[in-house]
C-alpha cells in the first residue's frame, strides 16, 4: 500500500525543499507551522502528501525549528519518515538519522548532494550503509531530478530502522525503566529524550522514572546527555566508515604550513626566527632614515641659529622643538618598519599561531594560549592590550594578563632601546634590543606566574579556530603601517610637546647654567639612587621622571637637556637644502643596501653609527655600556605609563593599579641593577 | 567521543588538532561543539560584540578594524569548558 503521509526530516540545508519540489512537481504549499513563523512547507501528489519538517541537527531540540520538527514527529507521527541526507556531509548527517531511527517509524533514507560528494572526492556505497540500517537507501541529486524515480519507488518499501545505538548496561536499564510507563508509538525515543533531561509531555509516572534514572546514572558517573549523544556520534562515525569507499583529500597549503608551523619542536624554533627577523628588518631598513631625520634636525638647527631671533627664543627653538620633538620623531622609521612586519604577521595568519606554540610555556606560568594574543598586542601599546584582557574567562586570569602587560616592551620604549643600542652595542643592536623584548615578555610571564600562586587562580581551556594562511598585499601593509604611525604621531606629538616645552621651562628656570636649574637640582637629588645601576648623570635621571607620564618622551628629554645647551652653527639655505639632498640619496642608497644584508648572515649587526643621531656623541662621554644596559632594562621594566595605569584601573581597580606601579618599580630597579652587573 | 571531546578542551587546541584527535570529518567537530555548546557543557569564552565595541573605543587600530563598530564581530569562536563541562568530566566514570 502506498504511504500517504510522508515527513522529510535533515539537517538544514541538505536539499529538502529542492525535493520536495522533485518529488511532487509544482503542487507547493507555503504557509507557517501552528503559532509559529517558521514556514511550512506542504506538497501533493495524488495521494500522497509531503511535509517538509523545519531543518534539525538533532531530536534533543535547541532551536525552535528543532522543538517544532520533535513534536510534529510525536505527536503527529508520518506513516513514512524520508531523511534526507547530506552525502557531502554525509557522518555530519548521520545523527539526525540516528536518532530519528529509535522513534521507530517507517523510514527511507535519500543520500541527496551526491554530486558535491563526488566533488569533494567521497566516493560513496549507500548499499553498506542500507545493509547496515535495514532501510531503503537511495542516492539522488535533487537539483537535477537524479534518483527521483528510484526514491519514490523506495517510499513503497520504507522499513523501521534497526536500532544499532549501543549504550552503557546502565542507561539501556534505565531507558527500558521509563518506556514502561511510557504508552504510545516512539516510546524508545521518547524514553531517550526524558533520560536526556528534554521537557516533554508525559505521564507523571514516566517523568518520575526518568528523574530517578538520571540521579541514579550520575551517582555512577554516568552523565545522561553526554552518553546518549556520545553513543550517536560513535555509531555515525562507524556507519560513515562503512559506507566511505574511497576519500582521496588534498590537503590545503594551510594544512601542508600548519604541520611545521605548529609541530611542537620545529613550530617554536620558526616563531622565534620569524620574530627575530621581523627586528632584524626593522632596524636594517629603519637605519638610514632615523640617519637622515637626524640630519633634517641638524639642518634645521642650523637655520635656526641663523635667524636673527632673541637668544631665548633661538633657545627654545632648537632646544624644546628641533632638538627634544624631533628627535622622539626621528624614530618613526623605526616604527613604521616594525608595524610593516607585524602586519604581515596578523595578516598572513602567522601571529595567530603564537597562541598555540607558546601553549606550553604560558600553562608552565599557569595562563592559556589565548593570553598570548593580549601579552603580543601589548607590544604595539599597553593600553588597548589590557582592555583586550577582557576576552579572558576568568578574574585570575584577566588579572594575571593584564598585571604581565606593562612589562611587554611598547612601542614607545622603542625610541630609547633603538638610540641606546645603536650608540653603545653597534655591531649586536639588533640582539640587545631583541633581547630587552625577549626579557621583558620573561618578567611578564615570571608576574603572571607569581600571581598565579599567589591568588591560587587556575589557567583557562578552550579550542580556538586558527584562520587560513594569507599572502597579504603590500598596499594594505604600506597602509597599515601608514595609519599606525600616524596614530602614534597624532597621539604623541600632544603630550611630547607639552613634555618638552615644560622641561625646557623648568631647565632654564631660575636663569643661569643648565647644572643649577630647577630639573637639575630634583634629577640630581635622584641620581643617587641609580648610582649602583651603573648611572646617575642628572641627565639620564631626569628623563625617567616624564617617562612616568608617557615613555614616548624619554629621548626627547634627553635631547633637550643633552642637546639644548650646545648652539647649533648657524647654516644657510641653500648649505642645508645641499646637505639634505646628499642625506637623502644616501638614506635611499642604504635602503636597497638593506635588501642585501637581510639575508646576509655575516653582518648580522646594525653598521656602527648607521642610526646614532646627534645625541650619540654627548651620551658616550656620560655613559658606559654597562650603564647603558642598567638604563635599558630600568626603562623597559619600570612604572606604566598614566594612560596603562588607567587602562589597569578601570580593568581590574585601583589598588591593583597602584599594586603594578610598586611591585614594577621594584622589578626595574632590581633587574637594573644585576643587567648593570653583567658587563664589566 | 563527547567525554573524549571534554577532556580535549582543558587546553587550548584548533578544531584541525580537534579532529585529528577525535578521529572524525571537521564538520562534525563543528557539529557537536555546537550541541555540548548549546547543551551548556562548553561555551564561548567572551561575547566578542561586548568585548569588541569596548575596547575599540580606545583602541588605535580601530579604523583598520573589519570588527571595528559592529555589533558583532568576526573574530572565530573560542569554546570553554562551562563549569557543568568540568563536573561531568571530573565525575566520569
Amino acid at each position: 500500500m502506498s504511504a500517504r503521509r510522508v515527513a522529510l526530516l535533515g539537517n538544514p540545508n541538505t536539499g529538502k525543499s529542492t525535493l520536495i519540489n522533485a518529488l511532487a512537481g509544482a503542487q507547493l504549499q507555503v504557509g507557517n507551522w501552528p503559532g509559529t513563523t517558521v514556514e511550512r512547507l506542504l506538497a501533493r501528489e495524488g495521494e500522497r502528501t509531503y511535509v517538509d519538517l523545519p531543518g534539525a541537527y538533532s531530536l534533543l531540540a535547541t532551536t525552535p525549528e528543532e522543538k517544532i520538527a520533535v513534536r510534529s514527529l510525536l505527536e503527529d507521527p508520518p506513516e513514512v519518515l524520508l531523511v534526507v541526507l547530506d552525502a557531502g556531509n554525509l557522518e555530519r548527517s548521520l545523527p539526525l538519522l540516528l536518532e530519528a531511527g529509535e522513534l521507530g517509524l517507517p523510514t527511507v533514507v535519500a543520500l541527496n548532494l551526491m554530486d558535491e560528494a563526488r566533488a569533494k572526492g567521497y566516493r560513496l556505497d549507500p548499499g553498506a550503509l542500507e545493509a547496515e540500517l535495514g532501510v531503503p537507501v537511495v542516492p539522488v541529486v535533487a537539483s537535477r531530478g537524479e534518483g527521483i524515480k528510484a526514491l519514490k519507488a523506495a517510499l513503497d518499501r520504507a522499513a523501521v530502522p534497526r536500532s544499532s545505538l549501543a549504550y552503557p548496561p546502565a542507561l539501556e536499564r534505565a531507558l527500558r525503566a521509563i518506556e514502561a510507563h511510557l504508552e504510545g508509538p516512539a516510546r524508545r525515543a521518547r524514553a531517550a529524550l526524558l533520560l536526556a533531561g528534554e521537557d516533554l509531555p508525559a505521564p507523571e509516572e514516566a517523568r518520575e522514572a526518568a528523574r530517578f534514572a538520571r540521579a541514579a546514572l550520575f551517582e555512577l558517573g554516568l552523565d545522561p546527555y553526554l552518553e546518549l549523544t556520545g553513543a550517536v556520534f560513535a555509531r555515525a562515525r562507524e556507519l560513515f566508515k562503512r559506507a566511505l569507499k574511497g576519500h582521496n583529500p588534498r590537503p590545503t597549503l594551510t594544512d601542508r604550513i600548519d604541520r611545521l608551523v605548529l609541530h611542537p619542536v620545529l613550530g617554536p624554533v620558526l616563531f622565534f626566527l620569524g620574530m627575530l627577523f621581523v627586528f632584524r628588518f626593522t632596524f636594517l631598513f629603519s637605519a638610514p632614515w632615523v640617519t637622515f631625520i637626524g640630519r633634517v634636525q641638524e639642518v634645521l638647527a642650523g637655520w635656526t641659529q641663523a635667524l636673527p631671533l632673541p637668544p631665548l627664543l633661538a633657545s627654545f627653538f632648537t632646544g624644546a622643538l628641533v632638538a627634544g620633538v624631533g628627535t622622539v620623531l626621528a624614530f618613526t622609521p623605526v616604527l613604521f618598519f616594525l608595524y610593516l612586519a607585524m602586519g604581515f604577521l596578523e595578516t598572513s595568519g602567522f601571529l595567530a599561531r603564537s597562541a598555540f606554540l607558546t601553549d606550553r610555556l604560558m600553562h608552565a606560568v599557569g595562563l592559556s594560549g589565548r593570553a598570548f594574543i593580549p601579552l603580543v598586542l601589548g607590544f604595539g601599546c599597553n593600553v588597548p592590550a589590557i582592555y583586550a584582557t577582557r576576552t579572558l574567562e576568568s578574574f585570575g586570569e584577566r588579572l594575571k594578563t593584564a598585571l604581565a602587560i606593562p612589562f611587554m616592551a611598547c612601542s614607545a620604549r622603542l625610541p630609547v632601546f633603538a638610540l641606546f643600542a645603536a650608540v653603545f652595542f653597534p655591531e649586536r643592536a639588533t640582539y640587545v634590543v631583541f633581547g630587552l623584548y625577549l626579557l621583558g615578555l620573561f618578567f611578564g610571564l615570571f608576574t603572571a606566574w607569581l600571581v598565579g600562586k599567589v591568588a591560587q587562580t587556575e589557567p583557562a581551556s578552550g579550542v580556538m579556530e586558527l584562520p587560513p594562511y594569507r599572502w597579504p598585499p603590500l598596499r594594505v601593509l604600506l597602509a597599515q603601517a601608514r595609519v599606525r604611525t600616524r596614530d602614534f604621531v597624532q597621539g604623541a606629538t600632544g603630550p611630547i610637546l607639552i613634555a618638552m616645552v615644560l622641561i625646557w621651562a623648568l631647565l632654564h628656570l631660575p636663569p643661569g647654567p643648565l647644572e643649577e636649574s630647577l630639573y637639575a637640582r630634583v634629577a640630581q637629588t635622584l641620581s643617587i639612587l641609580f648610582e649602583p645601576l651603573g648611572f646617575s648623570d642628572w641627565r639620564l635621571v631626569g628623563a625617567l621622571i616624564p617617562g612616568f607620564v608617557a615613555k614616548e618622551v624619554v629621548v626627547g628629554a634627553l635631547a633637550v637637556s643633552f642637546l639644548g645647551a650646545e648652539p647649533a652653527a648657524g647654516l644657510g639655505l641653500l648649505a642645508g637644502l645641499h646637505d639634505l639632498a646628499l642625506a637623502f640619496l644616501a638614506a635611499l642608497k642604504e635602503t636597497f643596501g638593506a635588501l642585501f644584508a637581510l639575508f646576509g648572515l655575516p653582518r648580522l649587526g646594525l653598521e656602527a653609527g648607521g642610526s646614532a643621531p646627534a645625541l650619540a656623541a654627548p651620551l658616550s662621554q656620560v655613559l658606559t655600556p654597562r650603564g647603558a644596559l642598567g638604563y635599558l632594562v630600568f626603562v623597559l621594566l619600570y612604572t606604566p605609563c598614566v594612560a596603562t595605569l588607567a587602562a589597569l584601573a578601570q580593568e581590574l581597580g585601583r589598588r591593583w593599579a597602584a599594586f603594578s606601579v610598586a611591585y614594577q618599580l621594584t622589578v626595574a630597579y632590581l633587574a637594573a641593577l644585576l643587567a648593570s652587573r653583567l658587563l664589566p | 567521543m563527547t567525554r573524549k571531546l571534554l577532556a580535549l578542551l582543558t587546553r587550548p587546541r584548533t578544531l584541525a588538532q580537534l579532529t585529528r584527535a577525535l578521529g572524525v570529518e571537521e564538520a562534525t567537530t563543528r557539529l557537536l561543539l555546537e550541541r555540548l555548546e548549546a547543551a551548556g557543557y562548553i561555551g564561548r569564552a567572551h561575547p566578542e560584540s561586548e568585548t569588541c565595541t569596548t575596547a575599540c573605543q580606545v583602541c588605535s587600530l580601530k579604523r583598520l578594524c573589519p570588527a571595528a563598530g559592529k555589533p558583532a564581530a568576526t573574530l572565530p569562536p573560542v569554546y570553554r569548558l562551562t563549569e557543568k563541562g568540568k563536573k561531568a568530566l571530573s565525575s566520569g566514570a
